[in-house]
């Protein structure tokens, strides 16, 4: 189960957190728990999930803790989406109990990631009707991509791999196979003039976790590009991400698509 | 007679070779190509709705939660994740 979609994703949790400033550590490669966050831990009930959840107040002090995927009946899947959200608005209430919590002002506003001078990028599974489903917002400042997309005055040739750092962010959230980028990206696309001031870029595309790995990604990458003052980017990597189900022992194919839009423009 | 048909059926002549040669302005054909791409980039961008967790008011780090807590006096909700090879990002959704 993925928190972020069960539960941080859902209206009645989200109205309960508009108070709050939301934030977050995530451990990596078993390295020991933050100083400043044993003593939340310690004050907690002791949960059975990898995921908790601390209430502070404004001065960072500890006021509540509670099990982010609680475990009923033996697995966390047993709730659902909105059962995990009653439980969240629950014990967030619970953290906050007695405090006058500032009145949120207006409607909110949806804040996306974004660079200056990049691309934002929106990866899911639009097959999935779980939390799984919810789509995944990634940001790659430019280096030298616009350079790689310059203009063509005739049609050129453009290997996948000179996009790697867009289209190696292109896998799945929740994968416990796959907690890192693509590490192999191939393909030749096409770049070619569709206009005085305007490109189409198109291709298969291929990705794995190692160049010595088997491929987990194949589809098609179009994207149509204008050049003005700033370049403008609008494109889309649509194709099959493959799963093995261990429990089944077979693969599975997830459709995956990105969006890969320019920023600021 | 013929003096004076003669320049009329000139200008005539000019008037659709004129035409011809200048057509009604039409808006330009968009490349099935391009129209396709941008086709599928609409398809593939998510719609406001499904953006809702970026309605929360993130901040990347306990440390930079806390310093804006004590300053507009708000509380702290924090999300910790253990056993993961990857710290992942609770925010962006890679996690």
């Amino acid at each position: 189960m993925h928190v972020r979609g069960s539960s941080l994703s859902q209206p009645q949790v989200i109205e309960a957190l508009r108070p709050f400033i939301v934030s977050f550590w995530g451990q990596a490669d078993n390295e020991p728990i933050p100083a400043d966050l044993l003593p939340f831990y310690k004050a907690s009930e002791r949960g059975t999930s990898n995921v908790h959840c601390f209430v502070l107040d404004s001065k960072g002090k500890f006021l509540h803790g509670f099990d982010g995927l609680p475990v009923i009946q033996g697995s966390p899947l047993t709730l659902s989406p909105a059962q995990l959200s009653a439980y969240y608005v629950r014990e967030i209430a619970r953290g906050t109990k007695g405090m006058s919590l500032p009145l949120p002002k207006g409607e909110p506003l949806t804040r996306l990631p974004d660079v200056k001078d990049g691309v934002r990028l929106f990866i899911r599974l639009p097959g999935r009707q779980d939390t799984y489903g919810y789509p995944i917002v990634e940001t790659v400042e430019n280096r030298d991509e616009w350079k790689t997309l310059a203009f063509p005055k005739t049609s050129r040739e453009i290997d996948a791999g000179k996009l790697s750092r867009w289209l190696s962010l292109c896998y799945p959230p929740g994968v416990n196979e796959q907690l890192h980028p693509f590490g192999s990206v191939k393909g030749a696309l096409t770049l070619k003039p569709t206009g005085p001031n305007e490109a189409l870029l198109s291709g298969k595309v291929r990705m794995a976790k190692s160049d010595g790995d088997y491929e987990l990604f194949e589809g098609t990458f179009e994207a149509v590009i204008t050049y003005g003052t700033a370049t403008t980017f609008r494109g889309a990597l649509t194709g099959i991400y493959w799963r093995f189900d261990a429990p089944r022992n077979r693969w599975m194919d997830w459709d995956m698509t990105a969006a890969i839009e320019s920023r600021p423009k | 007679m013929r003096q004076v048909i003669g320049p009329l059926f000139t200008l005539l002549l000019m008037g659709t070779a004129r035409a011809i040669a200048a057509p009604a302005p039409q808006a330009p054909t968009q490349d099935a190509g391009v129209r396709r791409a941008l086709d599928a980039f609409k398809s593939a961008r998510p719609a406001e709705s499904e953006l809702r967790v970026f309605q929360l008011d993130w901040e990347n780090s306990l440390t930079a939660a806390k310093a804006r807590a004590l300053k507009e006096d708000r509380p702290i909700f924090f999300v910790s994740t253990t056993q993961l090879e990857d710290a992942g990002n609770l925010r962006g959704g890679h996690c």
